[in-house]
């Protein structure tokens, strides 16, 4: 009698087990059939790299409408010896960018002069970086764009 | 015999039901696969299109020679040499439509969307007298298409200046080899 009852519940816990065995194997298939259609937005991820570091090289060595045909370099190199020519270069920025990004895309930028900021302005805490570094009259420059996402 | 054929049944049951729970399994499972797999060819072609987005501004046929940009003057003969060997470029871009556009400075309205073909090119007033190269185009199908773009720098020999211009790529349906 009491083999038998021994059996009894022997078997009903490897059913048990193995119930809960097909569940979790249930709950794989469809956490696998969920995983293959979410979206992985790596495409778009790429693209917004791609605008970013073409953003600013671009637009480096365009001469800036409305500025006397000053490029961002010559902003750059003017920051470094007057303040106001800094915020000149911000408005000039800011008009430039409306129109070159897409609409709403926020951005920041940094001025730095042999590894020191000498300007900055915009503020987002996270985006893509891009950076165009040029040297003038023997003194190196920097400037990075930062898209906010 | 009755407790026994009570714990076949039992048994018969749970495993009917276990083999139930399986097939309800497999079946959202490969709906899900199936449905990924319909959405799979616009995914390449986008890939493909982006993959030439970053391409594209290297190309030897348009870049400038030192700098990072593109050169507007190679954009004519490149498309001279496009139409001149047409299926060979169809079997390289696929189905797709690749403009250039100026977008800084910014070009006079009536002038955005005028082509700049050989006409405009001669004029004094190259090149703002127009607004794009539409250098490819093959939608033999006309379907809608995605556009995917990008910021690129764009260099004018005849005055030796930049603009910022747009790559758009616009990608028609799946990736299909001609």
């Amino acid at each position: 009698m009491e083999v038998l009852l021994g059996t009894r519940k022997a078997q009903s816990e490897v059913i048990g087990l193995l119930v809960i065995v097909i569940i979790l194997i249930f709950m794989g298939l469809i956490y696998l059939g969920f995983s293959n259609i979410l979206d992985s937005g790596s495409l778009g991820d790429e693209r917004q790299s791609i605008e970013a570091e073409n953003a600013l090289k671009a637009l480096m060595n365009v001469e800036m409408d409305g500025y006397e045909g000053k490029t961002l370099e010559d902003f750059i190199v003017d920051c470094n010896i007057e303040f106001n020519a800094c915020e000149t270069m911000e408005e000039a920025l800011k008009e430039a960018y409306r129109v070159i990004l897409r609409p709403e895309t926020e951005f920041s930028f940094f001025a730095n002069v042999d590894g020191e900021e000498i300007y900055s302005f915009g503020s987002c805490d996270l985006g893509l970086f891009s950076s165009y570094v040029f040297v003038r009259d023997g003194v190196s420059y920097e400037a990075r764009l930062k898209l906010c996402s | 015999m009755k407790k026994g054929q009570i714990h076949i049944s039992e048994t018969i049951l749970v495993v009917f039901v276990v083999i139930i729970i399986i097939l309800v399994g497999v079946i959202f499972y490969f709906r899900f696969t199936i449905a990924r797999n319909e959405a799979l060819p616009y995914e390449l072609s986008e890939r493909q299109a982006t993959i030439m987005l970053a391409k594209a501004v290297n190309l030897d046929e348009i870049a400038c020679s030192e700098e990072d940009c593109v050169d507007t003057a190679k954009f004519l003969p490149f498309k001279r040499v496009l139409a001149e060997d047409y299926d060979r470029f169809k079997k390289i871009f696929g189905r797709k439509k690749i403009v250039f556009r100026i977008i800084y400075p910014e070009p006079e309205e009536s002038v955005k969307d005028v082509e700049c073909g050989v006409a405009e090119y001669i004029q004094v007033e190259y090149p703002e007298n127009c607004g794009k190269w539409t250098l490819y185009e093959f939608n033999p199908e006309n379907e809608l298409g995605a556009k995917i773009s990008t910021v690129v720098s764009l260099y004018f020999p005849e005055t030796d200046q930049y603009k910022v211009g747009r790559l758009e790529i616009e990608h028609y349906g799946s990736i299909v080899r001609y």
